[in-house]
Order: C-alpha cells, then sequence, then structure tokens
C-alpha cells in the first residue's frame, strides 16, 4: 500500500504507526462508557475488532498489548484513569482478554472469511473478553451474582458493536503488510 | 371528507438554531481554577483538529495538530484530483491516525494541565 504512494515511509514505521493509532482507539473508545456498577459498559471491543480485521491477528494483537502496556504505565488509557495499580481492579481481566479477543478477530483478515463466518468469529472473541473478564471478577464478585454483574448488560450492546464493526470493514480500504 | 391537514416541516435554519444551542451549551459552563475537562478537551479534538490542545493552553502542539491535518487533507484532495488511488487510501489512513493521536493527546494533556499550571504559578510567585 505504502510503496507506491510514499517514499520516504518504510514498512516497520508504517507497522508501528498502525499498532499505536488502534492502541489509541481503543484508549479514546474507553471513554465512550455507562457507568452501571461494578463493570462499566463502554465502547471499547469496538476497537479491539477493528484493529483485528485491520492489522490482522498479531500485529492487532500487539495493538492491544501496547494499550495494555500504555494504561499500566500510568497513561489514563482505561475507562477508570490508569496506572500499575490498576491490576487490582475488578475489570482488568476483560484488558488482558482484549489481547487474545483482537488475536482470534484477526483470522478475519488473514483466512478472508465471508459475512457470516466473520460474524461467528466475533461473537467466539466475544467470549473469549467474556471468560477472561469473569474469570477475573470472581475474585471481586460472590459467585450468584457474577452473571448478572459481568455478562448480562453487555450482551446486546456487543451485538450492536459486531454489527458497526462488520459494516465498517466492507466500507473501509484494506491494508495491506508484507 | 377530512380535509388534509397541513404539515409543516422543520425549516433546516430551526434545526441548526436547536444543534448550535446544544453545542454552546456544552460549551458554556462553570469551571474550577486549573482545571480543564479531559472529556471536554477530547470532544473538542474530535471536532477541530487542535482544539483540544488550544483549550488546555498547549498552543504550539495545537497549531502543529492543526497544521499537519490541514496539509494532508490538501494533499488528499491533491491526490484524489489526480486520480491517484493508491495515495490517496494512503493518506487517508494516515489522517485518519493523526487524528486519533490528536484526541488522545489532548486528553492526556488536560489531564497534565493541573500540574503545569501549578508549576507555572509556583515560579511566578516565588520569581
Amino acid at each position: 500500500m505504502f510503496t507506491k504512494g510514499l517514499i520516504l515511509v518504510k514498512e516497520e514505521i508504517k507497522e508501528i504507526f498502525f499498532i499505536l493509532s488502534f492502541a489509541f482507539l481503543t484508549a479514546i473508545s474507553s471513554k465512550i462508557k455507562i457507568e452501571i456498577g461494578v463493570v462499566p459498559i463502554t465502547f471499547q471491543t469496538f476497537g479491539v475488532f477493528l484493529s483485528g480485521i485491520i492489522l490482522g491477528s498479531k500485529r492487532g494483537a500487539l495493538s492491544q498489548l501496547t494499550y495494555l502496556i500504555f494504561g499500566l504505565l500510568g497513561f489514563p488509557f482505561f475507562s477508570r484513569g490508569g496506572g500499575i495499580n490498576y491490576i487490582f481492579s475488578p475489570t482488568f481481566g476483560y484488558i488482558i482478554g482484549f489481547i487474545f479477543a483482537s488475536y482470534v478477530s484477526g483470522f478475519i483478515k488473514e483466512y478472508k472469511l465471508n459475512f457470516l463466518s466473520s460474524l461467528f468469529v466475533l461473537i467466539f472473541a466475544n467470549i473469549i473478553i467474556y471468560i477472561f473478564g469473569l474469570l477475573y471478577l470472581i475474585n471481586f464478585v460472590p459467585k450468584e451474582k457474577i452473571l448478572e454483574v459481568g455478562l448480562y448488560p453487555f450482551i446486546i450492546g456487543d451485538l450492536y458493536k459486531i454489527f458497526l464493526v462488520l459494516l465498517l470493514k466492507s466500507a473501509l480500504p484494506q491494508v495491506h503488510f508484507n | 371528507m377530512i380535509a388534509k391537514r397541513k404539515t409543516r416541516k422543520i425549516s433546516w435554519n430551526f434545526k441548526l438554531l436547536i444543534i448550535s444551542l446544544l453545542f454552546f451549551t456544552f460549551l458554556i459552563g462553570k469551571e474550577k481554577e486549573n482545571y480543564k475537562s479531559p472529556n471536554r478537551a477530547l470532544f473538542y479534538s474530535l471536532i477541530f483538529p487542535g482544539a483540544g490542545q488550544f483549550y488546555t493552553k498547549n498552543y504550539l502542539k495545537g497549531s502543529l495538530f492543526l497544521l499537519a491535518e490541514g496539509s494532508l487533507t490538501y494533499f488528499i484532495f491533491k491526490a484524489y484530483k489526480n486520480n491517484e488511488k493508491g495515495k490517496f487510501s494512503d493518506l487517508l489512513w494516515i489522517l485518519a491516525g493523526v487524528h486519533i493521536f490528536n484526541m488522545a493527546d489532548a486528553y492526556i494533556s488536560a489531564h497534565f494541565y493541573r500540574f503545569k499550571e501549578e508549576t507555572r504559578l509556583t515560579f511566578y510567585y516565588v520569581y
């Protein structure tokens, strides 16, 4: 993509630029949120899935890892601030799940899946986020209430985000890496 | 026979008035001293490149972002006119990335505004 257009930009710089911008996109989308209790409803999974779909699995996961490291270093990138003490926050498990979810959603780019199979892949990626999040949340919330707090409020919003990402996928131009 | 009811369409001017009123209510609001709202900075930078940086008094950074995005937009139009597809999509992606950087930077600099202002005031009173 960059070879014809710009001579100055090398492949590595291009990769770093894309990885950083998707990390920042996830950071910005974490600010669009509804506080409902222990776990807020945020727009973050939009950035996560989009990073996987546009960058591919390896680079998408790297962008989410960058996001995690930036947040832990102290930048206010998570939905409730940032810093190393965020490890003890009940929502940290979801953020770890983002890395794997982005890796899984990258399969859509790598295997060039159609609409229906990419829908299933994204739902599977979302389930991965839930699993990591709930496994972490179980240390903070009693077992009887865990699904009420950590799963049911997010299902409708996440489906909406998945459809939004799938619509954007067909509209956005492809990015090619060597 | 029932007479046909006259439906009145809301004119565009009226809509614009409402939108601008909503926007200005967002702008006007009491602020604490030595504090700039990060969400507001993010919103400003979303609408106009560099506006969030101007809001947090980082004038150099804001004008650099404005310059960068403005020149990118110019080159995008140029590539579109000359029908260079590869260059067009490259530059569009770069513009999107720079805009995201701009927004994130506005948010972070609003967070750090208090420290910057306190340092400035300390120096002002000491010297």
